[in-house]
């Protein structure tokens, strides 16, 4: 799995815990005041059960149910779910503060990957 | 209880006040309140229902932007207390043949806030509970909502009303006492110009310059004691008129009047001295009867004297040649006879004397004084003394005589002249209806007179009866009248009867009749003993 960000705001690494941190909606926004955009591929799509898996370690319905409560409490924006892993790179690359997590290494413009613990996948 | 118009008025503008006021004041705020909390509710009932879709959404499409448009319109209401989502979830028994639904409260917001999932409506929270269902898990969006502003707005609703209907209840208290006033007024100086026309007083206007009904009803009130005024005035004059012409008449009345009496008086006058002239008659009449039977008592002593006074002459003249012959045993004879005749003369002389003596004492006039009297000796010697006067005036008339004497009557307490009067009026009529009869059927008609006196208890009973023709009935109620009479004209006064029924009126007693026509009359004194 591969972590991406935009240019703006979002760090060049993080650790694997921040990662969870972060897509379990416990960061609200960035160190320099941005808000954190959190993008990722549907949970019924290989990369969304993928990333489920390996980021989560919980099954897509937990996840869906966590980010219905997370919704719920207001505290933060919903992850965008996405159907390919390109429309997370576009997605991420169009916002400023967006961070996606994808299945596949690619490229795309003003985005850049995130190191998690020091590598460029996990 | 006299309720006057001023206050009826005024009844009935704070009657209708009030009834505004409660609507106002109670009604209307009420209706208000519940459809602001019914309102309220409806929204509330939404803004969970657009939660509820948005967790379906999110679960199912993974897009949470329904759920976080809805929550942010739902945080931004004040009145939230919490948001929370709950799962049910089926759990099966161990053998998998039975389940119940259990509720557990998967998140909630505030997240601080404790509340039981089992929380209801009440007057302070609106709880509202939007079911969702997704391929991921079921549940119901819970949503609680303070009602402190619907409260609030209540107050201000039942504050507004309150001042509302104080405007209303000042306003129509100040309608209702011009209303009152401009009505009670004009309506209470009427009132007291009738009184006033009422006591004699025509001269009473109302004042009353309104152009409504109750002007009109003034001036047609003024205009009425106008014509009041002007009949009173004529009728009075009428009345005077009359007064004048009914003192006029008075006065020739009363003249005639006095007139009349003095007429009256003097015929009373005349009539008295009638009355007094007849009473005289009757008894005058009764002296007739009585004078025939006096002359024959006194006859037959008479007779008596006479014829031995003759034969004493002749015993003289016989006992004088006898002398001469100087026979004198046969003077001595014949001087015996004379002294013989002689008591006899003095006998009959005395007894005539003695007739005449009880005639004179019956002949008197009455003492008023009542006396022992033997009634049985009265009633008989009247009932001679009657039929002998009537024999004497006709000697063909003949009668028998019953009498039935009870002797133990003895003496009672009567005025014997004017009882004895009673007692000789019904044997007179008697002989003469018995006399009239007789005349009419000459064969075989035996005129009967029956006197009887009898004593019960607690009366003396005297009765006349004879065998005549009776009275007619429709005559027997008057036959005691004054004057009334069924005899011939100088015959009778018809004051015969009427005389004795006052006499025993007078006695404490009662004159009766009993009669039946054709068979005899039955006439009976019955006197208290």
């Amino acid at each position: 799995m591969t972590v991406i960000g935009n240019k703006n705001a979002v760090p060049a690494q993080l650790t694997y815990s921040e990662l969870q941190g972060i897509f379990l909606g416990n960061k609200p926004q960035w160190s320099n005041g941005g808000k954190v955009i959190i993008a990722m591929m549907k949970l019924n799509t290989p990369g969304g059960k993928a990333t489920c898996d390996k980021l989560f370690r919980m099954t897509p319905d937990q996840v869906t149910k966590h980010w219905l409560g997370v919704s719920i409490k207001g505290t933060i924006d919903a992850p965008v779910f996405l159907n390919s892993a390109a429309e997370v790179q576009s997605f991420v690359s169009a916002n400023s503060g967006a961070i996606g997590i994808i299945n596949e290494v690619a490229s795309a413009a003003n985005t850049k990957t995130v190191l998690i613990d020091g590598k460029k996948t996990f | 209880m006299f309720i006057g118009v001023k206050t009826k008025i005024l009844l009935t503008v704070l009657a209708i006040v009030l009834l505004f006021t409660f609507f106002s004041l109670l009604y209307f705020p009420s209706q208000q309140g519940r459809t602001l909390l019914s309102n309220y509710r409806n929204e509330v009932k939404n803004q969970a229902k657009t939660i509820a879709m948005g967790a379906s959404i999110a679960l199912s499409e993974q897009n949470f932007k329904g759920i976080k448009t809805a929550m942010d319109f739902v945080k931004e209401n004040e009145e939230l207390r919490f948001v929370a989502l709950i799962q049910s979830d089926t759990q099966w028994n161990q053998a998998h043949t039975a389940h119940t639904i259990k509720d557990s409260v998967i998140v909630s917001f505030p997240d601080d806030k404790e509340f039981s999932i089992d929380l209801k409506s009440n007057d302070s929270l609106i709880v509202i509970r939007a079911p969702f269902r997704s391929s991921i898990m079921n549940g119901d969006i819970m949503l609680v909502v303070s009602t402190d502003s619907i409260n609030k707005k209540q107050k201000k609703i039942w504050l507004t009303a309150l001042l509302v209907s104080g405007i209303i209840f000042l306003i129509g208290m100040l309608i209702g006492l011009w209303l009152s006033r401009s009505i009670s007024h004009p309506v209470q100086a009427l009132r007291k110009a009738a009184k006033r026309v009422g006591e004699g007083d025509l001269t009473s206007i109302v004042e009353n310059n309104s152009k409504d009904e109750i002007g009109e009803l003034a001036t047609a009130f003024n205009s009425m004691v106008k014509d009041i005024k002007k009949l009173s005035e004529l009728t009075l004059a009428q009345e005077k008129e009359k007064q004048a012409m009914l003192a006029s008449q008075n006065e020739a009345l009363e003249k005639e009047v006095a007139e009349r009496t003095k007429e009256l008086r003097q015929s009373l006058v005349d009539l008295k001295a009638t009355q007094s002239q007849l009473i005289q008659s009757e008894k005058m009449a009764s002296l007739g009867e009585l004078t025939a039977g006096i002359a024959h008592e006194i006859q037959n002593p008479l007779n008596f004297v006479n014829n031995f006074s003759e034969v004493n002459k002749e015993l003289l003249d016989e006992m004088n040649e006898e002398i001469d012959k100087g026979n004198y045993e046969e003077v001595k004879i014949i001087a015996k006879d004379v002294t013989d005749n002689q008591e006899k003369i003095n006998y009959h002389g005395k007894r005539a004397d003695a007739i005449v003596k009880g005639m004179l004492q019956h002949s008197r006039s009455s003492s008023g004084q009542k006396e022992p009297t033997d009634i049985n000796g009265l009633a008989d010697e009247y009932l001679r003394l009657a039929y002998h006067g009537l024999r004497a005036k006709d000697k063909t008339f003949n009668a028998t005589l019953k009498t039935e004497y009870d002797a133990s009557i003895g003496n009672i307490n009567i005025i014997p002249q004017d009882m004895g009067r009673v007692i000789l009026n019904l044997i007179t009529n008697a002989f003469y209806v018995v006399k009239e009869k007789k005349r009419e059927t000459p064969n075989g008609y035996e005129p009967t007179v029956t006197v009887t006196t009898r004593k019960t208890k607690d009366k003396i009973i005297i009765s006349v009866k004879d065998n005549g023709k009776g009275i007619p009935q429709k005559i027997v109620d008057k036959i005691f009248q004054p004057f009334f009479t069924t005899k011939p004209t100088g015959l009778g006064t018809g004051l015969g009867l009427s005389l004795s029924y006052d006499i025993v009126k007078a006695h404490g007693g009662e004159l009766k009749v009993e009669t039946k026509e054709g068979e005899g009359a039955e006439f009976i004194i019955i006197l208290p003993s």
